[in-house]
């Protein structure tokens, strides 16, 4: 019975404030001829705001909801199935009181818009209706080893996807997720999944069905956990879900502590370095870089590290360094192809200790510029083409440990070197460019038929 | 009544002073207030919810760079689409079976329920012309029609079982581009510069090359906008002569005169949107001042004749005629510029075998010469220059052939050919976040059915687009009342291609 709630409670609303529109419309000549159907239509309303209170108490049992926040709605919708009985006896027997009907109708009418809308403040949330509704800023989590799991981690999870049915307003099979001890207490089938003690709590078992089975959860058509987050969710219940547990003591492995941060727009990916704790540069100070120039971006939406290419600068030279005083730890990349700097440039360049990604192709730079580059240790990419580097400039490269590739097309380093350096560096990719495609001719078979 | 003359004005404004009545004014304000109240309604349908608005378009700057939703690996993408349909069976898809079944008839219970373009009745069973081997140190087979790019097979990333659900050229080349057989979406390059913006405000951020002779069965729609603002469409550069036109100033006109009178008419422009306020008037006037910077940068960039002599003889590239090559080797130039989105069509692979240039033996041989140095160079080139990392270049076309020989009408064609075949064929990517030397998917023994490993358009899409730094699921535009995305509802990033 609680469940056809939703479905009645659209005729009284319906019927109740066509009876109202009829009355007013009945004042005029021409609404006259509609008169007589009003009280049938008060009648059906009626009916309906009366099943309605009733299927709205038993749904109000149910458990789904808290007591405290149903109570208003429930008292207006007593009122409104008290009053629309009313009207169907002072359409029965009118006293002679000019427009009793109309005002009757009218408060009516009042009442069916607050119940409805308290109504649907339940069902919606409470900022449904609000007009300029804040915009729901995604969290970004800190997923640094030793954030607290519950606090940092899983109770944002459970606010953005669990909460609007689990929650303090509506707690679908009886469970809260707005706060620990609610979720250990668990829903009214409790904490555990079958009734031995010890199983596998009831929550890991729900997400992990498939999405087709209906008790998976959440529910299809709502928002889904990712994969890295049923992960860590499920290993923290299965530590016992302490809220003191931290992010080392679940020893997951770096695969989805990585991918959980890349889901989540921050942290490590193995081509940037983990700046767990940076903090991102605000707009006003990249507009003297823009006005420059300067393409400034991060490397994603709310990332604190920053990508910039001067390329398209035609002037850019060593002294715009100085533009870059204050942002030294955000940059992560930066591409100064074929501007006009010098090795003096390296100097401010070698002060960026997140820099990972630095193209210098088609620059004035020399060997001993890049000798200044040996403690810039999150570089993993260095474009050198075009350059006048030789293989003296390669080796003091050696201190970069997470150096990955180094591009030297059209420099001065000569391939008979590149043993020896390759050796001092096994895992650099060098590549010395200048290939060459031979002509291969391909057999034409001409036979016909 | 009096009987004083009234002028003209007088008269019209007493008529106006009887029209507003005092019940003329309660039922405007009844309606007015009305529509106030409705209004925010209406919006509320609109508004982004869940972020998906159009808040990424600045009408004043529409290419400004953006920020995607996660670090991409790809910074820009080269699309090679060989309009047509190449025959993935003579290139890439090796199935020793079909060569021993040459000749067979077809078994009814591959053809039940089944419809072809061309293929009528029972056709027969054609063994492939291509001759095989597995190449370089990841293994991936490649035939002899393509004899230099088997060389740099360990940086391809072999998709092998991907289908679609259209067998006619515009259709398929309307989905594969643009998400949806019908007209009307725009397209993948789109997209991205909405996405992306560009990082060259010299340069259009969506560039389009045609090569062939003709433009894809699919028309312009292919590269179109679709319903994102016009800004985004590609921009399609002439394959003869100048690429852009009038870039030149005309005679008699110098650069500074060209600026004062493109300043007049954003002048005048800026004027109108004051009064009218359409968003379209700031993209005119943002467009005019691109084609003023253009003038500057594109001729050097546009000219592929500046490329020192090996290069050319690299690509094999011959600048003043219309040449697959030529684009390749433009393409290159134009991505090291920043230029986000490459779309070059090559038309001609249509190898029904109803003729000498549509036949496998001959039409495709030549066809296959005219990419095959050019795409190796391309990945080479981009690779000594440190920006094949950054750079995604996508090979595929519309749909595959089938492992039947296509008798058109039912009858016995003059060449070897094949007819469309929408349930499987091979894309590969290289570069830009794609993990070089992978094969992914696979076909059963006569290459008609995926078995393992298949992937839809859409899938493919997603990847682009993950690749890009985008989740393809969120990356929306409101349009008619719903959040629009260019998989629709569909496609799962290919996770076993990614590095």
């Amino acid at each position: 019975m609680g469940v056809l709630h939703p479905l009645v409670i659209h005729f009284p609303i319906a019927l109740l404030l066509l009876a109202f529109f009829l009355e007013i419309y009945g004042l005029r000549t021409s609404g006259k001829k509609y008169k007589t159907s009003i009280p049938l239509i008060t009648f059906l309303g009626g009916i309906g705001a009366v099943f309605s209170a009733l299927s709205g108490y038993f749904l109000m049992n149910q458990g789904d909801y808290e007591v405290s926040s149903v109570e208003l709605h429930r008292n207006w919708g007593i009122a409104l199935a008290i009053g629309s009985a009313l009207l169907i006896v002072l359409y029965r027997f009118p006293p002679k009181i000019p427009h009793i009907h109309l005002l009757g109708q009218g408060a009516l009418s009042i009442l069916v818009l607050i119940t409805g809308h308290l109504g649907g403040n339940l069902t919606h949330g409470e900022d449904f209706l609000s007009l300029d509704r804040p915009k729901k800023e995604p969290k970004q989590i800190v997923l640094n080893q030793d954030a607290l799991v519950y606090a940092d981690i899983i109770a944002p999870i459970f606010e953005e996807k669990c909460v609007a049915c689990h929650g303090k307003t509506k707690q679908k099979g009886k469970l809260k997720l707005d706060q620990i001890e609610n979720v250990l207490k668990g829903g009214k089938n409790g904490f555990y999944h079958g009734s031995e003690e010890g199983k596998m709590p009831l929550m890991s078992h729900r997400m992990r069905l498939p999405l087709s089975d209906k008790q998976h959860m959440p529910p299809k058509g709502k928002t889904q956990l990712t994969e890295k987050e049923i992960v860590i969710i499920k290993k923290w219940l299965s530590l016992g879900a302490s809220p003191k547990l931290l992010l080392k003591d679940l020893q997951l492995t770096e695969e989805v502590v990585s991918g959980s941060m890349e889901e989540k727009n921050i942290g490590k990916t193995a081509d940037w370095p983990s700046v767990p704790d940076l903090a991102a540069v605000s707009e006003t100070m990249l507009t003297p870089l823009r006005d420059r120039g300067m393409v400034v971006l991060p490397l994603a939406s709310g990332h604190p590290l920053l990508q910039v290419n001067c390329q398209s600068i035609s002037d850019f030279s060593d002294k715009d360094g100085e533009l870059f005083k204050g942002l030294e730890k955000n940059i992560a990349s930066i591409r100064l192809s074929g501007t006009k700097i010098s090795d003096k440039s390296l100097k401010w360049i070698s002060g960026l200790p997140n820099l990972s990604k630095l193209y210098l192709d088609n620059t004035l730079i020399t060997d001993e510029g890049i000798a200044l580059l040996k403690n810039t240790t999150e570089l993993r990419y260095l474009n050198l083409v075009g350059t006048s580097i030789t293989e003296k400039g390669l080796r003091t490269l050696s201190s970069l440990t997470l150096l990955k590739s180094v591009y030297l097309y059209q420099s001065e380093v000569k391939i008979e070197d590149m043993a020896e350096i390759q050796q001092r560096m096994p895992k650099v990719y060098f590549d010395l460019g200048g290939y060459k495609i031979d002509t291969l001719t391909m057999e034409v078979r001409t036979e016909e038929k | 009544m009096n009987n004083k003359r009234l002028s003209l004005a007088e008269e019209a404004h007493l008529l106006d002073a009887q029209l507003a009545t005092r019940r003329l004014f309660l039922k405007q304000c009844s309606m007015g207030l009305g529509a106030l109240a409705f209004s925010p309604l209406i919006n509320a349908c609109t508004s982004d919810a869940n972020g998906s608005s159009n808040t990424l378009f600045d009408p004043t700057k529409p290419l400004l760079p953006k920020t995607p939703h996660l670090p991409g690996k790809a910074k820009s993408v080269i699309y090679l689409h060989m309009a047509g349909a190449p025959s993935q069976l003579e290139l890439f898809d090796y199935k020793p079976e079909l060569k021993k079944l040459d000749g067979q008839l077809c078994p009814e219970s591959l053809l039940k329920g089944k419809k072809f373009a061309f293929i009528r009745g029972v056709p027969k069973m054609l063994g492939t012309i291509g001759e095989f081997k597995q190449r370089g140190q990841s293994g991936a087979w490649v035939s002899h029609y393509m004899p230099h790019l088997a060389g740099v097979a360990d940086e391809l990333s072999f998709l092998k079982a991907v289908h679609t659900d259209q067998f006619n050229h515009a259709p398929a080349q309307l989905l594969m581009q643009t998400g949806s057989a019908r007209l009307g979406r725009p397209s993948l390059g789109s997209w991205v510069t909405y996405g992306l913006g560009s990082e060259n405000a010299n340069l259009p951020g969506f560039v389009v090359l045609t090569s062939g002779g003709q433009n894809p069965d699919a028309g312009k729609s292919v590269w179109g906008s679709g319903f994102l603002p016009s800004v985004y469409q590609g921009v399609h550069c002439r394959s003869h002569g100048e690429p852009v036109l009038y870039l030149d100033n005309p005679a008699n006109v110098d650069g500074n005169m060209r600026k004062a009178s493109i300043d007049a008419i954003n002048q005048a422009n800026k004027e109108t949107y004051k009064e009218f306020n359409d968003p379209e008037t700031l993209s005119r006037i943002s467009q005019y001042e691109m084609a003023f910077r253009m003038q500057i940068s594109a001729p050097d960039v546009m000219n592929i004749s500046d490329e020192p002599a090996y290069i050319h003889e690299m690509y094999g590239t011959e600048p003043g005629k219309e040449s697959f090559a030529n684009n390749v080797l433009l393409a290159r130039k134009l991505v090291e510029k920043g230029v986000r989105f490459v779309q070059l069509f090559d038309w001609g692979w249509d190898v029904h075998g109803n003729s000498t240039d549509t036949s496998l033996e001959i039409g495709l041989v030549n066809k296959c010469k005219q990419i095959d140095k050019a795409i190796t160079a391309l990945i080479l080139d981009l690779k000594q220059r440190g920006l094949l990392e950054e750079t995604l270049i996508v090979w595929g076309s519309e749909f595959g052939r089938t492992p039947m020989q296509e008798n058109r009408n039912g009858l016995e064609m003059p060449f070897k050919g094949r007819d469309h075949h929408a349930d499987a064929f091979t894309i590969w990517m290289c570069g830009g976040g794609a993990k070089a030397g992978t094969t992914y998917g696979e076909t059963d023994e006569i290459g008609f059915y995926p078995v393992d490993g298949k992937v839809s358009v859409y899938d493919v899409q997603a990847t682009i687009l993950h690749l890009l730094g985008f989740n393809h699921e969120t990356f929306t535009y409101p349009f008619q009342g719903r959040p629009f995305r260019l998989t629709d509802v569909e496609g799962t990033v290919i996770k076993p291609i990614l590095s």
